[in-house]
C-alpha cells in the first residue's frame, strides 16, 4: 500500500512534462513512478514502505524507502540496482554524513557514491576504463537516485534550499565502483572493516575534484604530486567531523601498475601520503590536510588504461560513510 | 510500456505524440494495406490513465514553530545567549554587539558558544549552556546556504524553548532562510540582515566585523524586547 500521494494522467508523456512542470526533477526527463514500478523496488529491497531509511532533523525531515523507491524509478534504476540505492541514501543521511550542510552549502558539494563487492559484477557497475562518466546505467542511475532523494525528499532544490553558487555536473551523478581486480589491492571496504563477500557502498561528499597527471615511472614521485595538489587546497580541521574526516585518491589504472608493480600495497600508499598531508602549512599556497591517521586516506583502484592519472576528491564537511548493502 | 490503471494501451502511445499518425481505413482494399502503402499507420486507441507517485517528502512542523516566546519590556538585566557557527570573522561581529547591547541597552552579560561546525546544532551540552543561563539569544551568522538555515533553526528552537531569538543574516541568504523557516511553520519569523557590500560568508576585516556589530545593534534589540 503506498504511502505518497498520486498524480494521474491521460498519457504517459504528460506525466513526464508534469514532472519537469512541477520540479520534480534535475532538468532530465524522468521515469514516472507507478505503483507498479515502485512496488517491484521495494519487493526487490524486501523493504516496507514506511521503511524509514534516515532522516535530515534540521528540516524535520524523514526519508522513507517508498520516498526513496519513487525517485529510484525516477532516475532510471532497475529493481536490482535498490539496494545499493537503499544503502547509498542510509550512508548520506547518517549523522557524520552532515546531509544538511552538505546539500545547503553555498559551495554545492556533490556525492561520490563508490560501490565494492560482488554486487559490481551483479548489476553491471563499471569500475574500469570510462567509470567516472555516461554511458553505463548502474552508475549513471544509482547516482541519479541519491541526487534525485536529496532534490524531492530532503527539499535541496536550487534557489531554494540548495545555494550552490555554481554548482556543478557531478551534482547529476557521480557513481562507480572499484576495481578490485586490476592491482590486486586489498579492497576499500575489506579495509573499512567488511568482508571481501559483502557488498558495500560508500559515500563522500566532494568540495574538490581533482586530476593529478604524473607520468613519471617512480612511485614516489607520483605520490609526491598527489600531496602536491592537496596541499594546493588544504583541508581545514572541522571539530565536529572530528578524526574521521577523510579525502579519497581513486587512482588509475597505469598509476596502479607503477605501484603495484613497484610492490606498493595501499597500506603503503596510505604511509606515504598521510604525513606530508598532514604537515603543517608553510604558506599561501601549502596547506595542512588535516587528517588523523593513515586510514583516512582512502585510497580507491579504478579507471581505464592510457593517461598516468589519479584523482582527488576533497570532501565539504562531512565523512566517508560506508553501509552494507 | 507504461502501466495503466484501466484500458490496454496501444504500443504506439508510448511514443511522443509528434510521432503518431491517425488515420482511417477506406474502401478499396484493407486500410492496413492501403494506409501502409501510402506510409502511414493505422491504429486503434484506447483510454489510458498513468498514474504515478509523488516524490517529495512531507515536513513535519517543529512544536511550537511560528510562535514566538514572550518578550520582555526591555534589554536591561538580561542576559544574551550567543549561538555562533563561527562562519568566517563573525565571531568578532557577535562579541561587538554583545559589548553594544550591554553598553546601550543594559544588558547584564552575555553567554556564547561556538558551534563544532558551521551547519549542525549546538553540542547537547553547548544547548544546555544556553538555555540554562540566556534569557534572550541571537544565532548566526546565516551567511552560507547550510550555516544560514541551520541558525535559523536553532534560533526556532531557541523559541520553543521560551528564549526569545533573533537571528543575523546576510541578504543573500534570505531567500533560504524563508524557506527553512516556511518548511517549519515559522513562515514570518522575522531577522536582522545585512547586505553588500559586506562578504556573505563572513570573511571580514576585524574593522568590518565591528562595523556590522553596530550596523545590526538596533535590529538585534528591537526583535529581543518589546
Amino acid at each position: 500500500m503506498t504511502l505518497a500521494h498520486q498524480y494521474s494522467y491521460d498519457t504517459y508523456e504528460g506525466a513526464v512534462e508534469d514532472y519537469f512542470r512541477q520540479g520534480f526533477t534535475d532538468g532530465l526527463p524522468v521515469i514516472p513512478p507507478t505503483p507498479e514500478r515502485v512496488g517491484e523496488m521495494l519487493d526487490y529491497a524486501r523493504l516496507p514502505a514506511g521503511q524509514v531509511l534516515g532522516e535530515v532533523p534540521t528540516r524535520n525531515i524523514v526519508v522513507t524507502a517508498e520516498k526513496v523507491a519513487v525517485n529510484a524509478v525516477m532516475a532510471g534504476c532497475l529493481p536490482e540496482y535498490f539496494p545499493v540505492v537503499a544503502a547509498a541514501v542510509r550512508a548520506h543521511l547518517h549523522v557524520k554524513g552532515n546531509a544538511h550542510s552538505t546539500t545547503a552549502t553555498l559551495a554545492g558539494a556533490a556525492h561520490a557514491v563508490i560501490i565494492n563487492g560482488p554486487v559490481r559484477r551483479d548489476i553491471g557497475v563499471c569500475s574500469g576504463q570510462a567509470c567516472f562518466g555516461p554511458g553505463f546505467r548502474a552508475n549513471a542511475t544509482i547516482g541519479r537516485a541519491l541526487r534525485l532523494v536529496i532534490r524531492n525528499v530532503c527539499n535541496s532544490v536550487p534557489g531554494v534550499l540548495d545555494r550552490a553558487t555554481f554548482s556543478w555536473p557531478l551534482r547529476y551523478s557521480f557513481c562507480f565502483g572499484e576495481d578490485e581486480e586490476s592491482a590486486g589491492w586489498v579492497p576499500l571496504h575489506v579495509q573499512r572493516g567488511f568482508e571481501p563477500s559483502d557488498s558495500v557502498v560508500t559515500v563522500q561528499s566532494i568540495f574538490e575534484f581533482l586530476q593529478v597527471l604524473d607520468f613519471d615511472p617512480d612511485p614516489e614521485a607520483i605520490l609526491e604530486s598527489i600531496v602536491v595538489y592537496a596541499r594546493q587546497r588544504g583541508l581545514a580541521r572541522d571539530e565536529w567531523c572530528g578524526d574521521d574526516r577523510g579525502i579519497v585518491v581513486v587512482v588509475g589504472l597505469e598509476h596502479q601498475q607503477r605501484l603495484a608493480g613497484a610492490g606498493w600495497s595501499k597500506q603503503d600508499v596510505q604511509s606515504f601520503l598521510w604525513p606530508r598531508l598532514a604537515a603543517e602549512s608553510t604558506g599561501r599556497h601549502d596547506l595542512q590536510v588535516s587528517l588523523a591517521r593513515p586510514d583516512n586516506v582512502l585510497v580507491v583502484a579504478a579507471g581505464g588504461p592510457g593517461i598516468a592519472v589519479s584523482w582527488l576528491l576533497l570532501p565539504h564537511l562531512s565523512n566517508p560513510i560506508s553501509q552494507r548493502v | 510500456m507504461p502501466a495503466a490503471a484501466s484500458g490496454s494501451v496501444s504500443w504506439q502511445s508510448a511514443w511522443p505524440s509528434s510521432l503518431r499518425r491517425h488515420s482511417p481505413g477506406g474502401a478499396g482494399g484493407s486500410g492496413l494495406g492501403r494506409e501502409a502503402a501510402a506510409g502511414r499507420f493505422w491504429r486503434e486507441e484506447h483510454v489510458v490513465t498513468v498514474f504515478t507517485l509523488d516524490p517529495r517528502s512531507t515536513v513535519a512542523p517543529s512544536q511550537g514553530s511560528g510562535k514566538l516566546a514572550p518578550r520582555p519590556m526591555s534589554l536591561r538585566g538580561q542576559t544574551l545567549g550567543i549561538i555562533a557557527n563561527g562562519l568566517g570573522d563573525s565571531e568578532i561581529m557577535f562579541d561587538r554587539l554583545a559589548d553594544i547591547l550591554e553598553e546601550s541597552h543594559g544588558l547584564a552579560g552575555r553567554v556564547k558558544v561556538v558551534k563544532a561546525s558551521v551547519a549542525v546544532p549546538p553540542y547537547p551540552e553547548q544547548w544546555l549552556e544556553v538555555t540554562d543561563h540566556a534569557t534572550v539569544a541571537v544565532t548566526g551568522f546565516g551567511g552560507c546556504g547550510s550555516c544560514s538555515t541551520r541558525s535559523i533553526r536553532d534560533a526556532l528552537d531557541l523559541e520553543a524553548a521560551g528564549i526569545p531569538a533573533v537571528c543575523v543574516v546576510h541578504d543573500a541568504l534570505v531567500p533560504a532562510v524563508r524557506a527553512l523557516a516556511q518548511f517549519l511553520g515559522a513562515a514570518d519569523y522575522p531577522v536582522v540582515t545585512i547586505g553588500y557590500p559586506h562578504d556573505p560568508t563572513g570573511h571580514w576585516t576585524k574593522e568590518e566585523a565591528i562595523k556590522i556589530a553596530e550596523l545590526v545593534a538596533r535590529g538585534v534589540g528591537q526583535r529581543l524586547a518589546q
